[in-house]
């Protein structure tokens, strides 16, 4: 399958990350969408970006798991690394984000911050140590 | 079977799901198909009721205009999950709820005549007016 290694059939430390990429990125589709059900869907805009997150992280599992993970791998760290901004915005800038401001810390933002910091972690050494196999001899 | 295929094969199975899932969740989501309005344009605010009791509910001050007499109580109850505020366009110091959780109700009393918009601090879209007689 992808990366030319499809016979083999061991996991490496590489394939790991990747799994653990995805793992990642569904929470956080999850999490969002779980959210918009519980209230964000009456929220102006940030109701239709959460929704767009659940369905982004679904696609990009699905790359994920074919031969264009790597493009995948770099749309996950986008989707994650975006969602973080977004928090970090709607928790600290003054008028928030699209005029939502979130007020606390709630369990659902620390589980989703949580897995975004992983996922984009995770997707990035994954796409480091491709770049590394593809380079050496 | 190698266990490289078994992973990809969940993986596409649960991104799949997820698609599905998000899908699903459109018309779920938001409380707009229970109420009586139809549309996503501005909302009326109709005749000021005179009441001292207001509904934070789906993002929305229930009703959006009220009327209350001078030295009365004004009481806004939160029944959404988020929590919310009402608070003074003209500042803090003209009056706020401060945060009001779920299940909340918090309350403040006017002293002055006027008309008194309002908002809340966390959703600045969600708006509010109080005339005080």
């Amino acid at each position: 399958m992808a990366d030319g290694r499809a016979d083999q059939p061991g996991v490496s430390a590489r394939d790991l990350l990747l799994y653990a990429g995805a793992a990642f990125t569904l929470a956080v589709g999850v999490v969002h969408v779980q959210q918009y059900l519980d209230f964000i869907a009456d929220v102006p805009t940030i109701g239709e970006l959460f929704l767009l997150n659940g369905l982004g992280a679904g696609v990009i599992t699905i790359l994920l798991s074919t031969r264009l993970r790597l493009l995948g791998a770099l749309a996950g760290i986008g989707l994650s690394a975006g969602a973080l901004v977004s928090i970090l915005i709607s928790r600290y800038a003054e008028k928030g984000l699209f005029e939502y401001v979130e007020p606390t810390l709630r369990t659902p933002v620390l589980i989703s911050v949580i897995a975004e910091i992983a996922a984009v972690l995770a997707l990035s050494a994954y796409v480091v140590r491709s770049r590394q196999s593809r380079h050496s001899p | 079977m190698h266990t490289r295929k078994l992973l990809n094969r969940a993986f596409l199975a649960l991104g799949a799901l997820m698609v599905i899932f998000s899908l699903v969740a459109i018309p779920l989501g938001g409380s707009e198909s229970s109420g009586s309005s139809s549309g996503s344009g501005p909302e009326k605010a109709g005749p000021a009721k005179k009441t001292n009791e207001v509904a934070i509910k789906d993002f929305k001050f229930e009703p959006k205009e009220v009327t209350v007499a001078a030295g009365t109580k004004l009481t806004w109850t939160n029944e959404d999950t988020a929590p919310h505020t009402a608070t003074a366009s003209d500042g803090q110091d003209v009056f706020t709820t401060d945060t009001v959780e779920k299940g909340q109700s918090k309350s403040v009393t006017l002293e002055k005549p006027g008309t008194y918009e309002y908002f809340c601090q966390f959703h600045a879209y969600m708006q509010g007016t109080v005339t005080v007689e």
